[in-house]
């Protein structure tokens, strides 16, 4: 199971709530519900995987000289 | 001497009319020109007095107006403020017994209703209100300014539910409009990092107060939505005064927020400061540290989510995997199948194994799971004899328990049971059509 999830964080977690609540109700066939396991160990992975640990950016929107917008990087204290 | 004839006739006759008619009657035929006539300044003050003490128009009246260079002498418990507006001002007074019934605490800048009498003070050679009833009637101009703009932004529709925008549960970027400088600002990245340290955020500075301010906070949404790329926007500022929480009462404000593309939080102030980008906000937070926890997620309490749901349905395969695995038990030790045994047995001590697996994937981390999980899976599959009566089949087998593979091993008249997927058949044989080892049919047909 390669395939990128294209969903955002919360469709991933609301399909896994679903696939789990499924799998609770108990009424599946043995291979259906090694299917449904399978799909819900892959969006458990993806949901984890966009709660990474690495810190984001601080940025700041600035207009240039001509007035157009731009946006900077700023140093991780922000110097605020 | 008409003056006495005047302040005889004010205190002969309580009846206005008449007196407004004579006092016409003496502008009408005695201009005075007489300079020995003049008059002390007590006795205009008291005409005066007389004209309009005598007035039952001025002698119970409600007047509206701003509040302004209040005072409660303290020591006589007397109230002393005037009232205005942009055209005039009203002394007023409001003695202790009067003062006792105000059930609010007047302050400069409050619109108020005022009812009472208006008089004249001699000494003061002033008319003022005396006031027997004070309500309050908003915080003044501002304030009213503020229910009317409320009125009609709410008469349009911008604070309606349906309206609003949800949330992302999970932003990547969050961009804050505040003051560069403030407080408010350092305490939004501070929970922002505690709570989601992934989340980018964007700063975009803005003045939020003085005369540029509306201006600014609504240009920022807008250039904000410009850039996109952005979940949430928080905007708002610490607290202060009506005045410097001013410019978040703005219609200027009020609608960039409203046409922002991107989900709004408002944190203005402290929790009793409600401002107008509050109610238009899709989120409203009392403070911005707030708004900055309603803006991202606590990861650490998503990932327990995640972990609890993962482990949730682990339980739940768990049991459906020791369902069959009983299943293929009960059905190992049946007396029909208990014959040809010894294979089912070799097969029960695979599913066992195939079982810890599962249960050692249970325990094992995430990463090493799927892979061996699915092994187990695929075995127990090949294993569960149940499987192949899912697709149709069904075992039969002879009164004595003997499995039937050969029509010829019985006899019309018989009695057989049939193993379906769920439950069995006990049937009788009507006819019995045999056929060689080979295939053919061999003709024997009992029921000729």
């Amino acid at each position: 199971m390669t395939e990128e999830f294209k969903g955002s964080f919360e469709e991933g977690l609301e399909e896994l709530e679903r696939v789990v609540a499924r799998l609770e109700e108990g009424d599946l066939s043995l291979e259906e519900s090694l299917a449904l396991f399978e799909r819900g160990i892959f969006l458990a992975r993806h949901c984890g995987a966009r709660l990474k640990d690495a810190e984001g950016k601080l940025e700041k929107v600035l207009r240039d000289a001509n007035g157009d917008l731009t946006v900077v990087e700023l140093d991780t204290e922000g110097e605020v | 001497m008409y003056l006495e004839e005047v302040l005889t006739l004010q205190g002969r006759w309580a009846n206005p009319p008449a007196l407004i008619a004579y006092g016409r009657f003496l502008g009408a035929d005695t201009v005075q020109t007489d300079p020995i006539k003049a008059l002390t300044i007590g006795e205009i003050t008291r005409l005066i007095k007389g004209h309009l003490e005598g007035n039952l128009y001025f002698q119970n009246i409600w007047v509206q107006g701003e509040i302004s260079n209040f005072k409660h002498h303290r020591p006589s418990g007397h109230m002393y403020f005037t009232l205005k507006d942009d055209d005039a001002v009203l002394k007023c007074v409001m003695f202790r017994s009067r003062a006792a019934t105000v059930d609010f605490d007047p302050e400069d800048g409050m619109m108020t209703l005022a009812r009472g009498r208006i008089g004249v003070y001699e000494r003061g050679g002033s008319y003022q209100l005396y006031v027997d009833e004070l309500q309050a009637h908003g915080t003044g101009s501002l304030y009213l300014a503020f229910e009317q703009l409320k009125k009609r932004l709410a008469e349009e529709g911008l604070f309606e539910d349906q309206v609003k925008k949800v949330i992302p549960k999970l932003p990547d970027r969050v961009a804050v409009i505040t003051s560069e400088t403030g407080a408010a600002l350092r305490d939004i990245i501070q929970v922002l990092r505690r709570r989601n340290p992934a989340a980018s955020i964007l700063l975009a500075p803005v003045a939020v107060q003085g005369a540029g301010a509306p201006q600014e906070i609504a240009d920022a949404l807008d250039n904000v939505n410009l850039l996109g790329d952005v979940d949430v926007i928080i905007v708002g500022r610490g607290g202060g005064s009506l005045e410097e929480l001013w410019a978040f009462n703005t219609e200027v404000v009020a609608r960039a927020i409203f046409r922002s593309q991107i989900p709004v939080i408002a944190g203005v102030g402290h929790e009793t400061d409600f401002t107008i980008a509050c109610l238009v906000a899709d989120v409203r937070a009392p403070t911005p540290s707030a708004a900055a926890e309603l803006a991202v997620p606590d990861t650490a309490a998503l990932r327990r989510e995640v972990r609890n749901l993962i482990n949730r349905s682990f339980r739940a395969v768990s049991s459906r995997l020791e369902g069959a695995n009983r299943r293929l038990q009960q059905l190992a030790t049946a007396r029909p199948l208990s014959i040809p045994g010894t294979m089912l047995e070799q097969r029960g001590q695979r599913l066992d194994q195939a079982v810890q697996m599962l249960e050692r994937c249970f325990r094992g981390n995430l990463k090493d799971q799927r892979a061996g999980f699915r092994e187990a899976c695929g075995k127990l599959n090949a294993l569960n004899p149940l499987s192949i009566l899912d697709r149709g089949y069904s075992i039969l087998q002879t009164e004595r328990g003997e499995l039937l593979k050969d029509a010829s091993s019985v006899a019309v008249g018989d009695r057989v049971s049939a193993r379906l997927s769920r439950g069995w058949l006990h049937c009788s044989v009507d006819e019995v059509k045999a056929t060689a080892a080979d295939g053919s049919d061999k003709g024997r047909d009992q029921n000729d």
